[in-house]
């Protein structure tokens, strides 16, 4: 497989993990079982210094990918479009680790399905067969779906 | 050897210096004459048997067994016992406190023996029950069967040391169980543990014992209550409720401070509260803490954004409930049970003679009942803390790094020196080359492709350029850069001063514009 193809279906595959991981962090959510249970009691300050730490990092390994994809042969655009999905896959993450809690968990699932739309609108215009993306598309709902059912398993009921 | 005297002196000073702290039990029977049908029908062998056998139970020692009359004497058994002489109640307490027992129980018919000194007698005796000496005390009225023609007699728990509190509970909660025809007589102190507040709306109240507060928002909280009464036989009628105050426990490291301490209940009069019963008036009680905010200096904000965002605040509510001493009054059921008008009476039905005088005698002339009432609230520190940290040390890097770019482009603007270079290219034909800034770009066809940046006599390529290797640059030699699959020939020419200036007077024409000069 030549560099170009195998980058992105890599980010296809990184990007329906993130999305089932966050789909799996909003459902705990709306069920008052956040996964990192003392969110409530970390420090501001760490909370946010994390925040910032991985945005960071994502804008690193952002433009580690803007580079590779550059050489693959994308379009400046379509990679630049790659970077905001790598930086928003990471700090919409985060937050759902830190700050989601009960409250929140609609505005942070209306900012999920926002994000979904985007990453599948430019793993369309990334990967170049219908086919595949569709394949993509319906893979990563499924995966969502799994998640949201097996976690319901474990959850206590009221 | 001096340095183990002076230990020795100093430990010894230690060991006087140090507070009597209490060791020991004593049971004390009263042996004067009006005692003397109550040994002779065995009661006083069997009650002291009784306590012998509570006070043998628990780990406090010695246990030592005394009689009285006008002076104590420690006696082996109950059988040793020689019964005569007056009832001095206040010797038999002064022997107790003056030799440091812990805890001392009193038997006795409650008669002064000698006629002209039972009232003072008694009244000294009251005295030093109420003295700091004596930290609680409990009276146990056992009645008589009404046909023995014998009046009841009672039994003191006196708690001395405070040290041995619990040992004292297990022992009067014992002898209570264990002792028919008695009651237990909690008489001191009345004012602790004695009255409590009960919310009006349970659930309600719950819910809302933690309420959540943000950083400036006032802290305005009311409740329902009602008093409850922990007495077992007493009544209070008319008393006040004086002083209520509210002391926010803050916890050691808390940075958050309150604007004011208001507190107000309303009605402050309690008219009726039965024993075990609780208040029919319904109290409100409003407070207001003001604004609640964290402690604005910097160590403070900067600590609160490096810990946990959350305090739980105890409100220290006290109300004081004053009670004159005529107003603690025992219940009809209780006097009617256990307590006659006249000796003659007491002996015929086996009931303690005036002992609804006793509360008279026992409290102080106004009893003031702290009633602690402590509801929490839960305080969040603000969001903006985030500005403090890590806002300021982001700040400050972001600072360092601005700063570094500003003299990194002023050191290169130092370094003019270096050779100035113009673009041919060769390939694609259409293309046309320009260097723009240090980088090299080619126009194909309205479209602009960055091909590398100018360093001196080096040439870097850009993002997705091939090779990827730097090249040295010489004038008028050719070099063959790809970017996405189309090659790219160009050749580099030294710009001539004149060429430069040009260039820098196009610069200034664009910053001044066209200006005509006039010759004067």
């Amino acid at each position: 497989m030549e560099t170009e193809a195998r980058l992105k279906y890599s980010l296809a595959i990184v990007l329906s993990l993130f999305l089932t991981f966050d789909s799996a962090l909003v459902w705990l959510a709306a069920h008052s079982q956040p996964l990192i249970v003392a969110q409530d009691t970390i420090p501001i300050g760490i909370k946010w210094l994390i925040l910032f730490g991985v945005a960071i990092m994502s804008i690193g390994i952002a433009f580690w990918a803007h580079r590779a994809f550059l050489e693959g042969g994308v379009s400046p655009v379509d990679t630049t479009w790659v970077d905001l999905i790598i930086i928003g896959n990471a700090v919409l993450t985060v937050i759902a680790l830190l700050f989601v809690e009960e409250s929140f968990w609609i505005l942070f699932a209306i900012f999920l399905l926002l994000l979904f739309l985007f990453s599948a609108f430019v793993l369309r215009k990334l990967l170049n067969g219908a086919k595949s993306w569709v394949v993509w598309l319906i893979a990563t709902i499924v995966l969502c779906l799994l998640v949201v059912i097996l976690i319901s398993t474990f959850l206590p009921t009221e | 050897m001096g340095f183990a005297r002076c230990i020795g002196i100093i430990s010894l000073f230690f060991i006087l210096s140090q507070p009597t702290c209490g060791q020991g039990q004593l049971l004390l029977i009263d042996r004067s004459g009006s005692m003397k049908a109550y040994y002779e029908n065995g009661l006083i062998n069997e009650l002291g048997q009784r306590i012998n056998n509570l006070m043998q139970a628990q780990n406090l020692t010695p246990v030592k067994l005394g009689a009285f009359n006008s002076q104590v004497q420690i006696v082996p058994n109950i059988a040793n016992i020689q019964v005569n002489g007056p009832t001095y109640l206040d010797a038999a307490i002064d022997y107790a406190i003056d030799n440091h027992y812990s805890l001392v129980w009193m038997v006795t018919d409650n008669i002064m023996h000698r006629h002209g000194e039972e009232e003072g007698q008694t009244h000294a005796f009251y005295d030093r029950l109420k003295d700091n000496a004596v930290s609680r005390v409990v009276i146990f009225p056992l009645k008589q069967d009404p046909g023995t023609r014998k009046a009841g007699i009672i039994v003191y728990a006196l708690l001395l040391s405070a040290n041995a509190e619990g040992i004292f509970r297990k022992e009067i909660n014992d002898f209570a169980h264990l002792t028919p025809n008695t009651v237990l007589l909690p008489m001191k102190p009345l004012d602790r543990e004695t009255i409590e507040t009960t919310f009006v709306d349970r659930e309600h109240s719950y819910k809302k014992s933690k309420p959540i507060y943000e950083d400036g928002s006032l802290v305005k909280e009311a409740m329902e209550l009602r008093f409850k009464s922990k007495f077992e036989h007493l009544r209070i009628t008319d008393a006040d409720i004086v002083n209520p105050r509210v002391a926010p426990e803050f916890s050691k490291n808390s940075l958050l401070v309150f604007e004011r301490d208001n507190v107000k209940i309303t009605p402050t009069k309690i008219t009726e509260l039965g024993p075990h019963n609780e208040t029919v008036q319904v109290y409100r009680v409003e407070v207001d803490l003001g604004k609640i905010t964290l402690k604005r200096d910097f160590v403070s904000l900067w600590r609160a954004a490096l810990k946990d965002p959350n305090e739980e605040i105890s409100l220290d509510l006290s109300f004081s409930i004053n009670v004159p001493k005529e107003n603690f009054q025992f219940t009809e059921t209780f006097l009617r049970d256990y307590s006659s008008e006249t000796t003659e009476m007491a002996k015929a039905q086996g009931k303690i003679y005036d002992l609804n005088g006793l509360p008279l005698l026992v409290a102080e002339n106004s009893t003031s009942i702290k009633v602690p009432h402590k509801p929490k609230i839960h305080v969040r520190y603000p969001s903006w803390l985030v500005f403090i940290f890590p806002g300021i040390p982001i700040g400050l890097i972001a600072l360092v790094i601005a700063g570094g770019i500003v003299a990194w482009r002023a050191i290169k603007r130092a370094g003019k020196g270096k050779p100035q270079w113009s673009v041919d290219v060769k390939s694609p034909p259409q293309g046309k080359g320009l260097v723009k800034g240090g980088w090299v770009v080619v126009n194909v066809d309205g479209k602009q492709n960055r091909l590398g940046q100018i360093n001196g006599n080096t040439l870097v390529s850009a993002a997705g350029v091939k090779p990827k290797e730097s090249q040295t640059i010489k004038e008028g030699e050719s070099i063959i850069l790809t970017l996405r699959r189309q090659d790219y020939a160009l050749i580099f020419r030294r710009m001539s001063p004149p060429e430069e200036l040009t260039r820098q007077g196009k610069k200034e024409k664009k910053i001044h514009g066209n200006r005509s000069t006039t010759k004067i």
